[in-house]
């Protein structure tokens, strides 16, 4: 990581802590707690209809996990570990093929330029990692700074202003790389999309959010005493949702080899186009995190007390 | 050319905007008893179980003695702490008569107890109007999504005091969908009657009752 994407992801950790620690300061998500003494802010909106097969798998394999940890716990004998690490597995593919998970943005970033066949999926799993990464940093850094099982109102907290914070960011470097694209057309005529750099940075910046799946994972293993088995779970549902954030930046990928090799004979249409794709895919991306960030935004300018 | 450049941004556009929505993160299963005296429905109790995960996370904070059950003062936290900030949002109960869709502004004889790890709500809603009587509809639906509500089996419990019972079905609503504001600030509870820009439309599936003539 470049020194620049350093210094971004340290900010984003203190503004979180900030938001996060301000007294009499509280996040609610969820919609069935309430404590009078506190000011809220949003959390991202949400743009579904109803349950649909991914909704209705994905709590079916949580349920099995859920299961599985328990058998750990009741201490069974044979596969059942094995058979725990393949249901997490399973739920991270679900959990991921569901909404969210930064799927636009990693398919926003390899419609927009030139990329090597694996790297699709190393931004994929890159994106998990960090995703149930800070799942599981946020539980353990609570635990140690409470010194007691973290309560889910906590984690949710975290979760709302860590959402609200990198798309934020997020909006902010879309809007950089679009007048990045703009000026280095202007200058030299070429398209930057031959760069890689700020690829791992923009999946990293913006993957830096606790999955609320994997969070609960990690909540309900800690109340069980089973935190390792907690961890081992998250990664190999971080894995599972890997497979799915890559198939997103796979379904661009061959998108843009279909279509600009159609265009290989016209070296001067493909520059443009491909500077032209570059910024639309940012636009897509700005666009997105503004409207993930708004109600954040709207509730930090002006707080609420409910 | 610009015939595969349009394929390309549209293409772009759909996938990406297909990509953004959010998923509910706890799952409720709940069933439904009416109360009946003879074509007059006098209310009903809602009863919700809640998944494995979130009924850890609220055992863990309310059941503070870990003994497996709700004491009075355990009971009166939950209430305050965890269910009463549901008023701002209907309870998620939405009930339908015709056009005419409410949810309940206050409930009563809330209880709350723990089977095999799992966590479990009821409350009652009293129909004081006596307008659900024949013929309406209710539904369990989250507009925050931060639930996913499905009917358990049974959905529905009728308890009849004389008389013929009624029936149900649960069914599709197309027709009368549930507005909300995916954009809203923390406080903005505002129910909505009608679609205007920047809503975002549900189609929550209904319980529907009614008595065959």
């Amino acid at each position: 990581m470049s020194m620049k994407s350093k210094f971004i992801c340290y900010a984003l950790i203190a503004l979180t802590l900030i938001f996060c620690f301000i007294p009499g300061t509280g996040i609610f998500a969820n919609p069935f707690l309430s404590d009078n003494k506190k000011t809220t802010y949003a959390p991202p909106p949400v743009y579904g209809g109803g349950i649909d097969y991914f909704i209705r798998m994905q709590f079916e394999y949580r349920e099995k996990v859920a299961q599985y940890l328990r058998r750990i716990k009741d201490a069974e004998p044979g596969g059942v570990f094995l058979m725990f690490i393949t249901v997490s597995f399973l739920y991270g593919l679900f959990h991921a093929a569901g909404p969210g998970h930064r799927k636009t943005v990693v398919f926003s970033l390899f419609i927009s330029r030139h990329a090597k066949w694996y790297e699709p999926a190393s931004a994929g799993f890159l994106s998990s990692s960090v995703h149930a990464g800070t799942s599981i940093a946020v539980i353990l850094i609570l635990f140690l700074i409470q010194e007691t099982v973290v309560s889910l109102s906590d984690s949710e907290n975290v979760y709302a202003v860590m959402e609200g914070i990198t798309f934020i960011a997020l909006a902010l470097i879309s809007v950089f790389l679009i007048i990045n694209v703009i000026v280095k057309l202007n200058k030299s005529g070429a398209s930057s999309a031959e760069k890689k750099d700020g690829l791992y940075s923009v999946v990293i910046i913006s993957s830096l959010v606790p999955c609320p799946g994997a969070t609960m994972l990690m909540l309900l293993s800690l109340y069980a005493g089973l935190l390792w088995s907690g961890i081992a779970g998250v990664l190999a549902m971080s894995m599972g949702m890997g497979v799915v954030i890559s198939l997103a930046g796979y379904l661009a990928y061959t998108g843009r080899i279909g279509f600009f090799f159609r265009l290989k004979e016209k070296e001067h249409a493909m520059i443009k186009l491909s500077a032209v794709l570059e910024i639309v895919s940012f636009v897509i991306i700005l666009i997105f995190s503004l409207l993930m960030s708004w109600p954040f935004i709207k509730s930090v300018i002006s707080p609420v007390a409910l | 050319m610009k015939r595969n450049l349009t394929f390309m941004l549209v293409l772009c556009i759909i996938l990406s905007a297909s990509f953004l929505h959010s998923h509910p993160h706890v799952k409720i299963t709940s069933t439904i008893t009416f109360d009946f005296n003879g074509t007059t429905c006098e209310g009903c109790r809602v009863q919700w179980m809640f998944d494995d995960y979130f009924s850890a996370s609220m055992i863990n904070d309310f059941d503070k003695n870990r003994d497996g059950v709700f004491d009075e003062k355990e009971l009166n936290n939950l209430y305050n702490g965890g269910f009463i900030n549901l008023k701002n949002y209907g309870f998620f109960v939405f009930l339908r008569k015709n056009s005419v869709r409410t949810n309940p502004e206050k409930v009563s004889e809330f209880r709350a107890w723990q089977k095999e790890r799992k966590l479990f709500y009821s409350f009652y809603i009293t129909f004081y109007n006596k307008t659900y009587s024949d013929d309406f509809y209710l539904a369990v639906f989250d507009r925050s999504f931060y639930c996913a509500a499905f009917y358990g089996a049974p959905a529905v419990i009728i308890n009849q005091k004389q008389g013929v019972s009624p029936v149900y079905e649960i069914t599709s609503n197309k027709k009368y969908p549930v507005f909300y504001n995916p954009a809203g600030a923390a406080d903005d509870m505002t129910v909505y009657k009608k679609w205007k820009p920047g809503l975002e439309t549900a189609y929550p599936d209904e319980i529907h009752v009614y008595f065959r003539n």
